[in-house]
């Protein structure tokens, strides 16, 4: 497997996770669990956190699509109180002062525009959001695997990745995944959370090895 | 169910388990293709000892099991089918004693026979497993650091009551997890119940006595050798005096330590390998045992031989010295053994009352209770000898350490074992004049009255009759 091979495999898993913490919708499903095979051909198998991936695409895959959406809405979007593990960053990284929701959604506004990403206008959910998240990790391994692919330098790229999780995603999803498991709500939402933590865990390692070989600072 | 596959070039053995044969699996692990219905465990036989791992552990993943939990062995060099027959079983054993593994329990590691550098241009890494600290169970909020002290990589750090873990740094050699006093670290790849599972299986499957050698993940290859079995660890700087006499203990004839290879531990643990296996010689001796059933240079020279009959009940785990020390003094009917020891965990305290203040602190920040302390008229620090694991913590704490006040040596006696657990200390605490409440120990006091001196005598008698309450009124 090419290190290019490698970057595209790691964006389609966080697409897929990302996908995973959207809304539920029948469509969506069956692009994730179709998603399975072609990563599979990336050498998915060749990394531990694809033990989580298909268990959650198993999980899914075996879900009644009328039973999920009040699943997600019952963990991930109302309760009392607020949602029981809401997918957020600041849900989990800021303080009662909501002073510190905005400072954490302009420092993530400011490292998207330093990686030269945008959100997306159509896209609903906040900044924070585990889906956006996930998905900038995956825009992030995307252009490292075309920097890969065209041999230019990914050095930056790769210490973009690092900072994102070190700083963002790293941070809060083991929260959100103790969460989730302690809550038991539903075992795909379960199935994902524990995906989405053995992913990240598993990319941070990796990175940091990468990053030794290939040093994205000097 | 555990499903055994073999390379087609094994002879098939009688193991009472479902065996399948699988032509070629040492050359292509993607023979591997699915497995029966209820197939809970996997145990792999190669005939190779340079099979493609990283290859291996993808091809696991495909069929749903996490290579961490699949037993795979080595049986290049065994030919006689008892050998076979018991190193299988005690693949199978060690595997069905696997209790599953988190993300944080498993760790990249170059794939194949590249080096680190080759991690994006050659085989995939593979994962090994990794520990982790249940915090629930730890007792670093004690002041217990003992993992911390032992890591050879600095791996682990003290941060005031709680023990952070860098995973990165971390070479998974398992030393914390043999030190830890409590069995807080776990690294589901290396558990007691595994280990402990897998010897007693090869020993049962062998049929006659045999020799139990633990080998270094790192060895380059397995030297089988007749008349003894291998147990695989993460490193043999793991290993403690309990470790290498707990197979004689469960009726093992000999045990024997290889360690990773010609040059030494790349780890630098030899010193400590050296030392644990001179610790179990002479508890062997000690005991009236012969000190050549343990040692890193019998395999050559000692041709194993019959124990005397083992006894059953569970013997691994954290504080297991004491259990397979009981169990050997046991087997030869003696209760009169003691012997001082380089560095095997096993600790007597003692308490100079000359110079102890009785602050207790000692006994607060035991982590296995072995200095337990209690106060009623007096203050009574007792000692129990039995669950004393030589963390050193109640050193680190004194604070009269510099006057001698209390004192550790590394060793066992089987009579102060017997005799279980004993004060050690004792001190009346005088009752304020005022209002009746305990003041502090008598010997606190006087260590504070001859520091304040004969110019603050007055304060010295307000601080020997009045309690911290009624000082001020």
């Amino acid at each position: 497997m090419s290190a290019s091979d490698l970057a595209r495999l790691r964006q389609g898993a966080y697409r897929l996770i990302g996908a995973g913490f959207a809304p539920p919708q029948p469509d969506r499903s069956e692009l994730i669990v179709g998603s399975i095979p072609v990563l599979a051909d990336l050498g998915l198998f060749d990394y531990s956190f694809s033990l989580y991936l298909v268990d959650y695409a198993r999980a899914l895959a075996a879900d009644d699509p009328g039973e999920l959406a009040p699943a997600y809405m019952a963990l991930f979007e109302v309760g009392a109180g607020g949602a029981a593990c809401s997918p957020a960053e600041s849900a989990w990284l800021a303080g009662p002062n909501s002073s510190e929701v905005a400072v954490i959604l302009s420092d993530l506004r400011r490292s998207y525009l330093r990686y030269g990403l945008r959100p997306s206008d159509s896209r609903s959910e906040s900044i924070d959001h585990a889906t956006v998240e996930f998905d900038v990790m995956a825009s992030l391994c995307g252009i490292e695997a075309e920097q890969r692919a065209a041999g230019r330098p990914v050095t930056r790229t790769v210490g973009h990745q690092i900072e994102f999780l070190d700083n963002h995603l790293g941070r809060w999803l083991p929260l959100l995944t103790k969460a989730v498991v302690r809550h038991n709500g539903h075992p795909t939402y379960t199935a994902l959370a524990l995906a989405a933590h053995a992913l990240v865990i598993h990319d941070q390692e990796l990175l940091a090895l990468i990053d030794e070989q290939e040093p994205s600072s000097p | 169910m555990t499903q055994i596959l073999l390379c087609s070039d094994h002879q098939t053995p009688a193991v009472g388990q479902h065996v399948r044969v699988v032509g070629g699996l040492c050359y292509d692990p993607y023979a591997l293709a699915s497995l029966p219905d209820g197939t809970q465990h996997l145990v792999i036989g190669l005939h190779r000892d340079d099979a493609d791992k990283s290859m291996f552990q993808s091809s696991m993943r495909r069929i749903g099991l996490d290579p961490l939990g699949v037993g795979v062995v080595d049986l290049n060099g065994i030919t006689d089918q008892r050998a076979l027959t018991a190193t299988l079983a005690g693949a199978v054993a060690r595997t069905e004693a696997f209790p599953g593994a988190t993300p944080e329990q498993a760790k990249l590691a170059p794939g194949g026979r590249v080096s680190r550098r080759g991690l994006l241009s050659a085989a995939a890494p593979i994962s090994i497993g990794a520990p982790s600290i249940d915090t629930e169970t730890c007792v670093a909020d004690q002041g217990c650091r003992a993992c911390v002290t032992a890591c050879p990589v600095d791996a682990l750090t003290w941060n005031g009551g709680s023990v952070s873990y860098d995973k990165t740094i971390c070479v998974a050699c398992g030393i914390c997890v043999t030190t830890c006093p409590v069995g807080a670290v776990v690294n589901p790849t290396v558990t007691f119940q595994a280990i402990e599972a897998q010897i007693a299986a090869l020993i049962g499957a062998y049929g006659e006595p045999v020799g139990i050698r633990y080998q270094c993940r790192g060895a380059p290859q397995a030297r089988h050798q007749e008349g003894w079995l291998n147990v695989e660890v993460p490193c043999t700087g793991m290993l403690t005096a309990g470790w290498l006499l707990a197979p004689p203990a469960m009726g093992a004839a000999a045990t024997d330590a290889i360690p990773c290879g010609e040059s030494g531990c790349p780890l630098g643990n030899d010193d400590r390998i050296a030392s644990t296996v001179a610790d179990a010689r002479a508890i062997l001796e000690a005991l009236g045992w012969d000190k050549d059933r343990v040692g890193r240079d019998s395999v050559a020279s000692f041709a194993p031989q019959p124990p005397p009959s083992a006894t059953g009940g569970r013997i691994f785990g954290p504080g297991m010295e004491h259990r397979v020390i009981s169990r050997l003094a046991s087997m030869v009917q003696t209760d009169s053994a003691a012997a001082s020891l380089e560095s095997t965990p096993l600790g007597t305290v003692a308490i100079d009352p000359a110079t102890c203040t009785a602050c207790r602190m000692c006994a607060q920040i035991c982590p296995t209770d072995a200095l337990h302390s209690s106060v009623t008229d007096d203050i009574v620090i007792d000692f129990d000898p039995r669950l004393c694991v030589a963390c050193g913590q109640c050193l680190n704490m004194c604070p009269e350490i510099d006057r001698g006040a209390i004192t550790m040596s590394m060793r066992f006696d089987l009579a102060a074992w017997a005799r279980g657990r004993m004060e050690v200390r004792r001190d009346p605490v005088p009752r304020c004049e005022s209002c009746g409440k305990p003041i502090a120990p008598s010997a606190m006091l006087e260590r504070i009255t001859s520091m304040l001196g004969p110019e603050y005598s007055a304060t010295a008698a307000l601080l020997n009759t009045r309690c911290l309450d009624c000082r001020g009124r």
